[in-house]
């Protein structure tokens, strides 16, 4: 096995391509089910019950089911509704539908981690719930919270591969395209991990990023 | 039989540092066979990290330990485990956690070291641990689990797992500081029958009326060295070192 | 043709997903979990060369989509001289990302147990290989069981991937149904139908095994 990493230079913008679109999706998602997730996870701890449990059951089966088999309930389930997508648009409405769960998880435990006397306080001084929750409990949730929210980034950046089951042209399908041309399994499949690396080291950086940021916050408050 | 002038324990000038923080600073310290010397210091004086360092669970930066007269490792700074676990099946220890195995039974706690480095078969090992068992006062436990015993119980099958190897010298780490009062008397009986029996005991300890009943030697440790060390009324009642006035007089006045 | 008759048509094709699914995740999990405590073992410990080596593969392959090390496994493996059957390469690149996981998890468990009993153990004279075995294994089992069984369930909507590499698992089946029918909701339906059950099976499973264990080792709640 010989291994001729020169065809790189011929094929390195297909894979930049597929990179970019994996770039473009993974941003998208994570953007998009951020949100949701924080709405999610505060809907969860509503005093309604049925609100709960509603949320609580399409959470298990969303968690529960195969992302793939997600994409193609979108892909081919929302035309029969009347909704016609392209394929990145309807891996972008699949994966945040079931990243936004995932992230509820995450921060339903990181809210869960801010101590329950820090409402009482805040009732006790007469602050409103919303007011509350966006100037004490959040800020105070988000260190907690940050690890297991990078880590589900990383999936989604991972989770954009099956979205070639779709045509997507992502960076995974780009590769097998590309060395469907040029018959170099080890070289190109290589090369794509590598970018995947590099890919995963700016989420990671994010992560840092934001440990900084959390831990500046807090030691300005104590200063 | 050792000879009556080869001391049982006997480390020489033993230095060791955890980063920045030296927790020995050269101790020099020989134990005869059957003597009992008390450990005493205030906390982070480098007291436990002697006991570690004499059977290997960490292994000194620089001198000497030697075991009835035998040498452990030849001076290298890595000696093969091999040759430790001959070592410490000669030392036995006794944590101030106690450390038992939780998943295990009394009696499977105490039969497991003889078993499988002495290859004691079960029957007789299963005997030796109920003689042991009785004689610090636990037997009617053997069948329970860690979990159901009360803290100075735990210790006290500590104690027995601990001699079922039929070790030449006992280490003991605070054996007491994490009991409850009224469960440290029971724990300190079970020490002082050992001793009366002979056993050669090598104690850290907090409880100064053990030390000064118990003890041939007292040895005050400050700083990661011995600065005083001697008979115990001697030690406890006039204490020649400032440190250690200092420390008894601590003591004294809570 | 109704809808009722299109079911009949397709069930026995799905009914079989069903258990290649289930087979392919017996069989990965399997097959991984011997190799996960290995190297799980060998890391914690400390082996020189080793431990460096198996850190590297660990990480480089949680960094990865499947989807990436499944391709780069079917496709090369024509290279090195090797032919595999599409189930195989789904199989090996199931069992390679799942001991990647699984060899953390256990990792992370090991080092959760008490540090002290290594040092009991050490006191007595008790060998490195008796201490994990007798010891150290027997106390993480039970805290083992929830982060394998989520590993798991994992393996199992992952064995979905297989279906890039034509392997007829449910999620192959179903969408094949659902490309030829146009009934999503019924065969996508179905297939989510057969992924929970699964994962109830597991849950159950689950049960089971941890009061096994509480009796066994008559541990008290919260050990």
């Amino acid at each position: 096995m010989d291994l001729d990493f020169s065809i790189l230079l011929n094929v390195w913008p297909a894979l930049a391509a597929g990179a970019a679109t994996t770039l473009k999706l993974t941003g998208a998602v994570l953007l998009a089910a951020t949100p949701f997730g924080v709405a999610l996870a505060l809907l969860a701890n509503s005093n309604r019950p049925l609100v709960g449990a509603s949320i609580a059951s399409v959470s298990w089966v969303m968690r529960g089911v195969p992302p793939l088999l997600i994409l193609f309930f979108c892909f081919f389930g929302l035309p029969q509704l009347g909704i016609t997508l392209e394929p990145f648009a309807s891996a972008f409405l699949a994966m945040t539908a079931y990243m936004a769960f995932y992230f509820a998880e995450i921060f339903r435990s990181g809210l869960a981690s801010v101590p329950a006397g820090q409402w009482q306080a805040a009732r006790a001084l007469g602050m409103s719930p919303l007011r509350t929750l966006v100037r004490i409990i959040i800020p105070q949730a988000i260190p907690a919270a940050l690890p297991g929210f990078v880590s589900h980034a990383t999936e989604i950046l991972k989770g954009t591969a099956l979205s070639a089951a779709v045509a997507v042209p992502e960076l995974t399908s780009a590769a097998r395209r590309v060395f469907a041309v040029t018959y170099k399994p080890f070289e190109i499949f290589i090369a794509a991990a590598i970018i995947y690396a590099f890919l995963d080291g700016l989420l990671l950086c994010i992560q840092l990023i934001g440990e900084r940021w959390a831990d500046r916050r807090r030691n300005r408050r104590a200063g | 039989m050792s000879s009556p002038l080869t001391p049982m324990v006997e480390v020489t000038n033993l230095h060791k540092a955890y980063g920045p923080i030296v927790a020995l600073a050269g101790v020099d310290l020989s134990v005869q066979p059957g003597e009992v010397v008390s450990v005493i210091g205030g906390s982070g004086s480098g007291k436990s990290t002697l006991l570690r360092c004499i059977n290997y669970l960490d292994p000194p930066d620089q001198g000497v330990v030697l075991i009835n007269g035998n040498r452990i490792g030849d001076g290298g700074p890595h000696v093969p485990e091999r040759i430790l676990r001959k070592h410490r099946a000669e030392i036995g220890m006794v944590f101030q956690s106690f450390n038992l195995f939780p998943h295990m039974t009394v009696l499977q706690n105490v039969i497991e070291a003889p078993c499988a480095v002495r290859g004691t078969p079960k029957k007789e090992a299963i005997e030796l641990a109920y003689d042991l068992l009785a004689s610090v006062g636990v037997r009617d436990k053997a069948e329970s689990f860690p979990s159901e015993l009360s803290g100075g119980q735990q210790q006290r099958v500590a104690i027995a797992r601990a001699l079922a190897m039929k070790p030449q010298v006992m280490l003991f780490d605070e054996p007491t500081s994490a009991l409850d009062p009224e469960l440290v008397g029971e724990v300190l009986n079970a020490m002082k029958q050992l001793a009366r029996e002979g056993m050669t005991m090598l104690v850290v300890t907090h409880e100064m009326d053990f030390a000064e009943e118990v003890s041939n030697r007292v040895a005050f440790f400050s700083e990661g060295k011995i600065v005083e060390v001697g008979a115990p009324k001697e030690v406890l009642r006039n204490p020649q070192h400032p440190r250690l006035q200092a420390f008894l007089s601590r003591l004294n006045s809570h | 043709m109704s809808k009722l008759d299109t079911l009949l048509t397709y069930a026995p094709d799905l009914w079989q997903g069903f258990f290649l699914t289930i087979w392919l995740t017996i069989l990965t999990l399997v097959i991984s979990l011997p190799f996960a405590l290995a190297v799980a073992l060998v890391r914690d410990a400390k082996i020189p060369v080793a431990k460096t080596v198996l850190a590297v593969f660990v990480n480089i392959f949680r960094m990865l989509p499947a989807l990436l090390v499944l391709f780069f496994i079917f496709y090369g493996a024509p290279s090195l001289g090797i032919r595999l059957s599409p189930v195989t390469a789904a199989v090996i690149g199931m069992t390679v990302m799942a001991v990647a996981y699984m060899s953390e998890d256990i990792r992370g468990t090991l080092q959760s147990v008490d540090q002290r009993q290594y040092a009991a153990s050490k006191a007595l004279g008790l060998s490195y290989a008796h201490t994990i075995r007798r010891i150290i294994l027997p106390q993480a089992i039970p805290v083992l069981i929830p982060p394998l069984m989520t590993r798991a369930i994992i393996v199992m909507k992952g064995t979905s991937i297989a279906s890039f590499v034509s392997v007829a698992e449910l999620t192959a089946q179903a969408s094949r149904a659902t490309s030829i029918s146009f009934e999503p909701f019924i065969f996508l339906g179905l297939a989510g139908v057969g992924y929970l059950l699964i994962a109830g099976l597991l849950a159950i499973l689950q049960f089971a095994a941890e009061r096994h264990v509480r009796r066994r080792y008559r541990l008290k709640a919260g050990y």
